[in-house]
């Protein structure tokens, strides 16, 4: 059975999952891994990178990572480069898309993830804060990469208390 | 050596939940909280919980609420899930917090050096200094994650 007569479900886009009368901090997490063997099976098992949930990224295409529902406010981020990202000066972009599709960023800016390293307490974004809109986020890298692992997490909170 | 003192404390967590999850360990001298065995110029690590794997480590902060006095200090670090040895008064393999000050009362963001936790990591804590303290009290809280996309 489809969605009922009228509903329009954006393809591809996970909608906000969360608790809507919880006192904890949510969290929109994503972990970029680059290497395609890590995404290689051996017997009956999972490859690696698919087992733990872990995603591809292709250049310039922005993928959605997850919704952050309006009201909510957006806290510090986090960043991990657990393996460094080869190719031609490699970063990352987390934000949003405007009303005619074009990615046009927010949250996280050209963040270089070709050096290890972890890097807490990221608020340069202007959507860092309080959202009075409803945000589906998505991550962009630029420069293409063969190699490279990278953990980011965004958290935010729903209540007003 | 195993024992119901340095027993691993399993992870307790909910798999598919979209929120930041904690592990508190908790110390007030003659008070509530964990017992840690002070040592000099190591303690003996006490476990205070399990991160699953695959998770992402996002801060840890230290709250001294009561001052120990001067050369009191913690670490708190983890180490594989099942590992052959535990870490007693040696290094972890994977420190979190480093000989943190807790001499003087104090709110202490820690400086992390990695998030992603590939491995189920047990996390211990310990307390140093020479001599026991007459007073003292802190917290140390550790967010982490378990979800993504």
């Amino acid at each position: 059975m489809g969605a009922p007569t009228g509903v329009v479900i954006t393809k591809g886009l996970k909608p906000w999952r969360g608790y809507p009368s919880v006192n904890a901090i949510h969290a929109i997490r994503s972990h970029i891994q680059q290497d395609p063997t890590k995404f290689v099976s051996s017997g009956l098992a999972p490859s690696p990178g698919s087992a733990a949930g872990h995603v591809t990224l292709t250049a310039g295409v922005p993928f959605h990572i997850g919704t952050i529902p309006q009201g909510a406010i957006i806290l510090p981020l986090a960043q991990h480069v657990i393996v460094a990202m080869n190719g031609t000066t490699p970063t990352i972009d987390i934000g949003v898309k405007d009303t005619a599709g074009t990615f046009t960023g927010g949250l996280l800016a050209a963040s270089a993830v070709a050096t290890v390293g972890f890097t807490a307490g990221i608020i340069s974004g202007a959507l860092m804060g309080y959202t009075a809109n409803q945000l589906e986020l998505f991550i962009r890298l630029t420069g293409a990469s063969t190699l490279g692992e990278v953990d980011v997490c965004i958290p935010f909170y729903i209540q007003r208390d | 050596m195993l024992t119901l003192l340095n027993a691993p404390k399993r992870g307790r967590t909910y798999p598919n939940m979209n929120a930041m999850l904690g592990i508190r360990c908790m110390h007030r001298v003659g008070g509530p909280g964990v017992s840690l065995p002070r040592g000099s110029p190591k303690g003996r690590a006490i476990p205070i919980g399990t991160i699953p794997g695959n998770s992402f480590i996002h801060s840890a902060i230290l709250y001294v609420s009561t001052a120990y006095g001067a050369g009191f200090t913690i670490d708190v670090g983890g180490v594989a899930s099942g590992a052959a040895a535990f870490p007693g008064t040696g290094a972890f393999t994977f420190p979190i917090s480093t000989v943190a000050d807790i001499s003087a009362i104090a709110k202490l963001p820690q400086t992390l050096t990695f998030g992603y936790v590939a491995e189920e990591m047990e996390v211990y804590a310990r307390l140093n200094g020479a001599g026991d303290p007459a007073t003292g009290g802190f917290d140390y809280v550790i967010q982490f994650y378990t979800n993504q996309t």
